[in-house]
């Protein structure tokens, strides 16, 4: 496992409502420019993971978190964080398509806007090379002045990828980001996944095994807020360690 | 995915398997009866068996096919499947093989009523106890006989070497049985394939069961 | 067929309680245009204007006061308050406020603002109590149109790292905006309709208005006292009139409003 380390958990432990432990003793080492995915059943904590680490846990009260999570040699639970920063820099996709009730245009405009860039013509550039780079701009760029909403599910993901990528991450969180949408979109977004691995460290949870296998170099099985086993992609599906992860991925699972 | 459904068809896979895996010990017990007894009724079956034994593949084939395309499989389903694809093939080119060899000890012994020379059947002895032991490895799932399998090619290899000395010396004294001696030749090649094949056997199930064929292979190379 | 006949039945209600419901507002509606439209000339505007440009100081002014506060009274209990006991006890106090009768915030109005504030019968002293008066309605329907803003929207906004100001100014209370529409339109049309309140804050002196600390006549008010008090032999007419004004006028606010909201956006 060679790369240089982005994100880097260690003994981590998050408590809900104050004693509910969802996350349990987690130790992952996630490298740069590696898309790993995250897989496990239901309630097991992937998303309880990924919102560690751009602190979106900071929404929930009574969350609890214990151990550190580094990221870029800091821990970001550590004191001087700046977590507008942080979030500048780890963006994230929802399961659902979440644009904003405004134009496609101020969709992507609305990050770098926040993070005070006011110049039309930057605006203009950061929206089409955002739009490009989530390969959906052929497609919008007669309409930037529609609402987003009028989009179909999948290039309203394609959108909310393109506007997370517009404030320029460097680490990309997707939480199911394919599981409301039909199989072209989906192989779309696997597609944009694939593209995008080059420049972003990806960090991707999924319910659908063959996506993992797909689009990640790296595999992370959680059970019951536990890390059961975390390999290359290609071990975890041709011949995991752990029984559990077996039972888990061939379906056998309780 | 109804894991029950899948289960019921990687168990009848399995049992397809196990039964052509069967049928070739049977194809090359005839083989050995047919050619000491000279059995022209046996060799016939043998030549019919060899029919159904590529109907049996190809059988297999398209049930590992379907299920791939049904259930995506993955882990050891995945490697199970592979596994099966790979030796159901070389089952049936252990049957090719026999059924060759039959062709040429008939040709031979209708041609100078001899005896076939001892070497040959050894090499048969250990081929038969090969293939035994692989079907029994695969039937057990027990890796420790099919790595006992792939160690003891070894031994075909050299019984082969030896044959072929043996035949260069009975050349160079009797040119004139040289279709005769050609053919042993043969024969024992075709022992030697099978032995390879029995040992891609041993290979796959290795990998069915751990996971890794390069593993165990570096470990011999 | 039993559930074919409760149908039925069912279908038959729905339709007369949508017909009484449109024929009386169309009823009482028409009778009044019919009524009032006649009264309409320029010379009856004149004898008006007092009272049109008092209800309209008094508008301005309420909203002026309430919206501002009960949008970040519904913004605080929404977004920002942690404490469940205290905001259900706020929510409580706010419910029982809207089920006061306006007399009862005239009289607050007429001993506090008034008397006490000395701010006199004046538009002033009559605006603050419509404002305390409306700020119920304008916080309850604002705080339920803020729960009605997805928070895969708040999300959206935090993940990329927006501020909650950024997020609650830039995406919730857009989004938000019809219902708070809404909420000032229900409000304005409560201004207009109050008579009892405005009567014992605003006064009932029909004359124009130099300012918010003047005292005037709402057109609601006039038009109370032309009927009560039957003035003169074209009264009924006049009142017709009058309502005919109010009825104008309520139709032009709302839409007035609804082109400005909609605009912004
Ligand atoms: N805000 C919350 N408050 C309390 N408990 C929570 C909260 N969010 C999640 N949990 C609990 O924490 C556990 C992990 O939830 P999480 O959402 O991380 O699971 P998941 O692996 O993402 O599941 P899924 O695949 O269904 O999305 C679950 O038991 C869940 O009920
Ligand atoms: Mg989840």
């Amino acid at each position: 496992m060679d790369g240089k380390t982005k994100i880097k958990a260690e003994n981590l432990n998050l408590y809900y409502d104050g004693n509910k432990q969802a996350l349990k003793d987690i130790n992952l080492d996630l490298k740069e420019k590696e898309v790993t995915a995250l897989i496990g059943p239901s309630g097991c904590g992937k998303s309880t993971f990924l919102k560690t680490i751009n602190r979106m846990n900071d929404l929930i009260p009574n969350c609890k978190i214990e151990g550190k999570v580094i990221f870029d040699e800091k821990d970001i639970y550590g004191d001087n964080i700046d977590i507008i920063n942080l979030r500048k820099k780890i963006g994230m996709v929802f399961q659902k398509p979440n644009p904003f009730k405004m134009s496609i245009y101020d969709n992507i405009a609305y990050g770098p806007r926040i993070h005070g860039i006011k110049k039309k013509s930057t605006l203009d550039e950061i929206v089409e090379v955002s739009l490009r780079n989530s390969y959906i701009w052929d497609e919008v760029k007669d309409r930037l002045k529609t609402n987003a909403l009028s989009l179909s599910g999948g290039q309203q993901q394609r959108l909310c990828i393109a506007r997370a990528l517009a404030v320029d991450p460097e680490v990309v969180l997707m939480d199911e980001p394919t599981s409301a949408l039909d199989p072209i979109s989906t192989l779309k977004i696997e597609d944009l996944i694939s593209k995008l691995k080059k420049d972003y460290t990806i960090i991707i949870v999924t319910h659908n095994m063959q996506q993992g296998a797909r689009i990640s170099d790296k595999t992370a099985f959680f059970l019951n807020g536990e890390v059961i086993e975390y390999d290359l992609t290609e071990n975890i599906f041709m011949n995991p360690q752990n029984p559990k992860t077996e039972e888990y991925i061939t379906g056998r699972f309780g | 995915m109804n894991r029950e459904t899948f289960d019921l068809a990687l168990n009848e896979v399995n049992q397809d398997i196990v039964e052509l895996g069967s049928k070739t010990i049977q194809v090359l017990e005839k083989t050995k009866v047919a050619l000491t007894n000279l059995d022209e009724n046996l060799a016939k079956q043998i030549y019919s068996d060899d029919d159904y034994i590529d109907a049996k593949e190809i059988e297999i084939s398209d049930k590992c096919i379907s299920i791939i395309i049904k259930e995506q499989p993955i882990a050891r389903d995945l490697r199970f499947l592979i596994t099966a694809l790979k030796i159901s093939s070389d089952f049936e080119r252990i049957c090719d093989h026999s059924a060759q060899i039959t062709k040429l000890t008939r040709k031979l012994l209708k041609h100078n009523a001899g005896i076939l020379p001892d070497s040959i059947d050894e090499m048969f002895t250990i081929t038969l106890d090969m293939v035994k032991r692989i079907v029994k490895s695969y039937a057990t799932n027990d890796v420790e006989i099919a790595m006992g399998v792939y160690d003891d090619d070894d031994q075909l290899d050299k019984a082969y070497k030896s044959m072929v000395k043996w035949i260069k010396g009975k050349i160079e004294n009797n040119v004139d049985k040289l279709d005769e001696y050609l053919d042993y030749l043969f024969i024992s090649k075709y022992f030697e394939r099978i032995g390879d094949r029995t040992n891609s056997i041993a290979k796959w199930i290795i990998y069915k069961e751990k996971g890794n064929i390069r593993h165990y292979y570096n470990v011999k190379d | 067929m039993n559930t074919k006949i409760k149908d039925g039945i069912l279908l038959a209600l729905v339709y007369l309680a949508a017909i009484i419901t449109i024929a009386s507002l169309f009823g009482i509606l028409g009778y009044i245009l019919w009524n009032g439209l006649g009264a309409l000339s320029f010379n009856f505007f004149i004898d008006l204007a007092p009272s049109i440009v008092t209800t309209m100081i008094v508008i301005g002014v309420s909203i002026l006061f309430a919206v501002p506060v009960g949008i970040f009274a519904a913004i605080y209990l929404n977004e920002y308050s942690k404490n469940r006991k205290i905001v259900e006890l706020i929510n409580f106090a706010i419910d029982s406020l809207a089920g006061i009768p306006s007399i009862l915030y005239g009289l607050f109005g007429l001993v506090f603002f008034v008397i006490t504030l000395n701010f006199n019968w004046s538009i002033l002293s009559g605006s603050l109590t419509l404002a305390i008066m409306i700020l119920p309605v304008i916080i309850r329907v604002t705080q339920e149109s803020l729960k009605m803003v997805p928070i895969s929207f708040r999300e959206g906004s935090f993940a990329l790292g927006a501020s909650k100001v950024m997020t609650l100014g830039k995406i919730v209370i857009p989004s938000a905006s019809r219902g708070i529409i809404t909420a000032v339109i229900l409000s304005i049309g409560r201004i207009v309709g109050e008579t009892a309140a405005v009567f014992l804050t605003v006064g009932t002196v029909n004359k124009m208005p130099s300012g918010v600390f003047s005292s005037g006549r709402t057109l609601s008010v006039h038009l109370y006292l032309l009927v009560k008090e039957a003035i003169g032999p074209d009264a009924f007419n006049e009142a017709f009139g009058t309502a005919t004004l109010l009825i104008i006028i309520i139709l032009v606010i709302v839409l007035f409003t609804q082109l400005i909201f909609r605009g912004r956006k």
